[in-house]
C-alpha cells in the first residue's frame, strides 16, 4: 500500500502538514476514491476535495497549488521546510461550526456540502445529508443556540458524522416529537422527524442540561 | 441592509418572477416575503412564479415560508405556482413528509407561465406555419 512514487510524494507532502498516520489515511482514500487507474488529472481532483475541509478558506489556493506542482506539473513541491502558510487540522478530529444565530446555518450547510464532495456523495444522497445538517442547526439556533455542529469523516467505516450539540434546555415531549404526535407552534413540527428518514443512523439525547444528536450516513 | 443579496422579483406583465437562487437564509427569506406581498399589493398582480431551479437546500423552514407567502399572497387575490424543483430536491422534501400545503407545482418555468396562460410567441409562429404549409399542400 502507498508505494508508488506518485503515492510517495503525495504522502510526503501531506506529511509536512500534518501527522503521518493521518497522511497515510488521507492519501490511502484519495486512491480508493480516485480508483487504481485514476489519471494525476483525477487524483488531482479527489486530493483538493479529499483535503479541503482541512484547511481554512483563505489557505485553500496554496493547499490547491502545491498538489497542481505535484501532480499536474510534475515537478515535487518546493521540498523546504513545511509552509507555516498552510495549516491542516488532522483528519478524524472535527471539523466544526458554532451555531449562534440562523446566520451560521449557510456555514455549516456549506461543509456539510464539502464533506460530500470529499466523500464522492452527491445528487439525493448529498441533498438529503445537507438537509439533515440544515435541521439539526437550525434548531439549535431557534431553540437552544449556543451549539455547535462537528463534522467528522470517518475513513475506516466509511461514513460521514455529524454530532449537533447544545447546552439549551432540552425537548420536553421528544417522544411526541418522534412519532409525529407534536403538534409545532414554531414550524411545521417535521425537523427532528424528518430528519431521522433522511439518515442511515439517529440518536438523540436530551434533557434540562442540553440535547445532543448525532447522525451518520454511509458513503 | 441585505441589499445586495435581495432576492430579485421580476415584473412579468401581471405576474410576478421570483427566481431563488443558493443558500437563501432566514433574513433573506423574511425580506423576500415582505417585499414580494408589498409587490402584490402595489401592483395588483394576479400571479406569483416562484422558479427554485437554482435552489441548494430546501429545508422545513423554508418550504413554511413559501406556505406562507404563497397563503398571503392569495388572500391579496395572486396565485402561487412553484417550478424548477430539482429531483433530489423533491424527493428529500418528499422523503421528509414536507407537504407545500397545496402549491402548485410545475416542472419547468415555461410550465408554469403556460400554467398562468402566457403562450409563447414561438409555438403561435409553429401554428401559423404549420397552416401555412398545409395551405400550401392542400389541394385548392
Ligand atoms: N435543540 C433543541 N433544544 C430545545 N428544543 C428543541 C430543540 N430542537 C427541537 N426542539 C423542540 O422540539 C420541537 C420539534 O422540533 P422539530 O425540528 O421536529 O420541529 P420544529 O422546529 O417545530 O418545526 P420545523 O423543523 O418543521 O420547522 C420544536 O418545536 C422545539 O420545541
Ligand atoms: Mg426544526
Amino acid at each position: 500500500m502507498l508505494k508508488t512514487p506518485t503515492q510517495q510524494a503525495l504522502l510526503a507532502y501531506f506529511e509536512r502538514y500534518i501527522s503521518p498516520i493521518n497522511a497515510r489515511a488521507i492519501v490511502r482514500s484519495i486512491f480508493e476514491r480516485a480508483g487504481a487507474n485514476a489519471s494525476n488529472e483525477q487524483l488531482y481532483r479527489q486530493a483538493t476535495a479529499s483535503s479541503a475541509i482541512y484547511v481554512k478558506p483563505e489557505q485553500r489556493d496554496e493547499l490547491v497549488n502545491g498538489l497542481r506542482e505535484l501532480l499536474l506539473n510534475g515537478s515535487a513541491p518546493r521540498a523546504e521546510h513545511p509552509s507555516s502558510a498552510v495549516r491542516l487540522s488532522e483528519p478524524n478530529m472535527a471539523v466544526s461550526v458554532a451555531i449562534r444565530s440562523e446566520a451560521n446555518l449557510n456555514e455549516a450547510r456549506l461543509i456539510a456540502r464539502q464533506m460530500c464532495r470529499q466523500a464522492g456523495l452527491d445528487g439525493f444522497s448529498a441533498q438529503k445529508f445537507v438537509t439533515a445538517v440544515s435541521e439539526l442547526a437550525r434548531n439549535v439556533a431557534k431553540y437552544a443556540s449556543p451549539g455547535r455542529v462537528s463534522f467528522v469523516d470517518d475513513f475506516a467505516q466509511r461514513k460521514l458524522r455529524v454530532t449537533v450539540t447544545d447546552s439549551g434546555s432540552g425537548i420536553a415531549n421528544l417522544d411526541d416529537v418522534l412519532v409525529g404526535k407534536y403538534r409545532s407552534k414554531t414550524g411545521m413540527g417535521l425537523g427532528l422527524i424528518g430528519t431521522k428518514k433522511l439518515v442511515d443512523e439517529f440518536d438523540i439525547s436530551t434533557g434540562p442540561g442540553g440535547t445532543t444528536v448525532v447522525i451518520a450516513v454511509r458513503y | 441592509m441585505h441589499s445586495v443579496n435581495r432576492v430579485p422579483i421580476i415584473r412579468l406583465w401581471d405576474l410576478l418572477l421570483v427566481p431563488v437562487q443558493g443558500d437563501i437564509d432566514d433574513a433573506q427569506a423574511e425580506e423576500l416575503v415582505n417585499d414580494v406581498l408589498e409587490r402584490v399589493q402595489r401592483a395588483g398582480c394576479d400571479g406569483l412564479l416562484i422558479d427554485l431551479s437554482g435552489v441548494w437546500t430546501l429545508d422545513s423552514h423554508l418550504c413554511s415560508v413559501m406556505v406562507r407567502l404563497s397563503r398571503s399572497a392569495a388572500l391579496m387575490g395572486a396565485r402561487t405556482i412553484v417550478s424548477g424543483m430539482r429531483p433530489e430536491i423533491a424527493m428529500t422534501i418528499q422523503a421528509m413528509g414536507i407537504s407545500l400545503g397545496g402549491i402548485q407545482t410545475v416542472a419547468t418555468l415555461e410550465d408554469a407561465l403556460a400554467a398562468m396562460g402566457v403562450r409563447s410567441g414561438r409555438d403561435q409562429q409553429d401554428v401559423s406555419d404549420d397552416e401555412f404549409v398545409r395551405k400550401i399542400l392542400e389541394p385548392s
